[in-house]
């Protein structure tokens, strides 16, 4: 998918986003709607989002015998664990319920699918694919925080948060891509 | 590590102030951003270093170079330290995220 045609997007591309980087296709079908996101709808999203990459990172440490691999997978965990802490905190806070939607339904449809892909790998063409999968998924999260989640969010707070977990997710993105350049 | 924080921090008022204030100073280096602030930092030997981590995430202050050590992960609002014992240059990353770097310059007292 190239960057202009990211730029374009409307809400609706959140899960095709997603899914093209979890697929690696190049091009996803054109969306055929565009319905805004409420607050709970953006927290279910961020949840959903760290969630997944949990539990990528919790696979990839049964599977992988690579040393720089299992440290990604660990700060995979640490850091997503941390977020999920701050939103879990926030939405407390404020008294908003995450709620399903079909952003969130999406994401772990397509999550479900990359792990299929993943499943019957071992050694270094697993590692090659987790840490293909980790680069698609954070530059498609990152696309998604700058050009649907912050845009959208209406509640201060919560996009001040969205705000602060960027620059995580873009040092996640540096260390797959440095991590993956290393691999065999 | 907060409260071992509320203690240096009285030093590195004095220190902000542009006079020593016994036998050491306080450096304080802010992480926010997934990045050491200031990333490279003069100290003399005998002073504190003390790493803040404002941001969500967990980091730390690892030495990388042929100095060892290690504030151990700190969480947000957490604080470590560092005392140099020897002049010369002290790189450190952050071990859970090697994109950060930063450096100690450490003169003689």
């Amino acid at each position: 998918m190239s960057r202009a045609r990211l730029h374009d997007m409307s809400l609706i591309a959140v899960p095709l986003v997603f899914a093209a980087a979890l697929h690696a296709q190049a091009v996803p079908p054109a969306p055929a709607a565009a319905p805004d996101l409420s607050d709970p709808e953006v927290a279910h999203v961020a949840v959903t989002a760290n969630n997944i990459d949990i539990n990528a990172a919790k696979f990839a440490q049964t599977r992988t015998h690579n040393a720089g691999v299992k440290q990604f997978a660990a700060t995979m965990i640490t850091d997503h664990t941390a977020v999920n802490a701050q939103a879990a905190a926030l939405a407390g806070k404020l008294g908003v319920t995450p709620k399903d939607n079909a952003v969130s339904q999406s994401l772990q449809t397509a999550a479900a699918d990359a792990r299929k892909k993943l499943e019957p790998l071992h050694g270094a063409a697993f590692d090659r694919a987790y840490m293909d999968r980790e680069i698609a998924y954070h530059q498609a999260v990152l696309d998604a925080i700058d050009k649907v989640l912050i845009p959208t969010t209406d509640n201060a707070e919560l996009k001040t948060l969205l705000q602060n977990v960027r620059p995580a997710v873009a040092t996640h993105l540096e260390l797959a891509k440095a991590l993956r350049a290393r691999l065999k | 590590m907060i409260g071992r924080f509320a203690i240096v921090l009285p030093l590195a008022v004095f220190a902000a102030g542009g006079g020593r204030y016994g036998p050491s100073r306080t450096h304080i280096i802010e992480i926010h951003g997934m990045a050491f602030h200031p990333a490279s930092l003069n100290v003399s030997v005998g002073d504190t270093v003390v790493w803040i981590n404002h941001d969500i995430v967990p980091h730390t202050a690892t030495g990388s170079g042929r100095r060892k050590w290690d504030s151990g992960q700190l969480q947000q609002g957490d604080s470590g330290r560092y005392v140099p014992r020897r002049a010369g240059r002290a790189p450190y990353t952050c071990s859970l995220h090697p994109t950060m770097k930063g450096l100690l310059i450490i003169g003689r007292e």
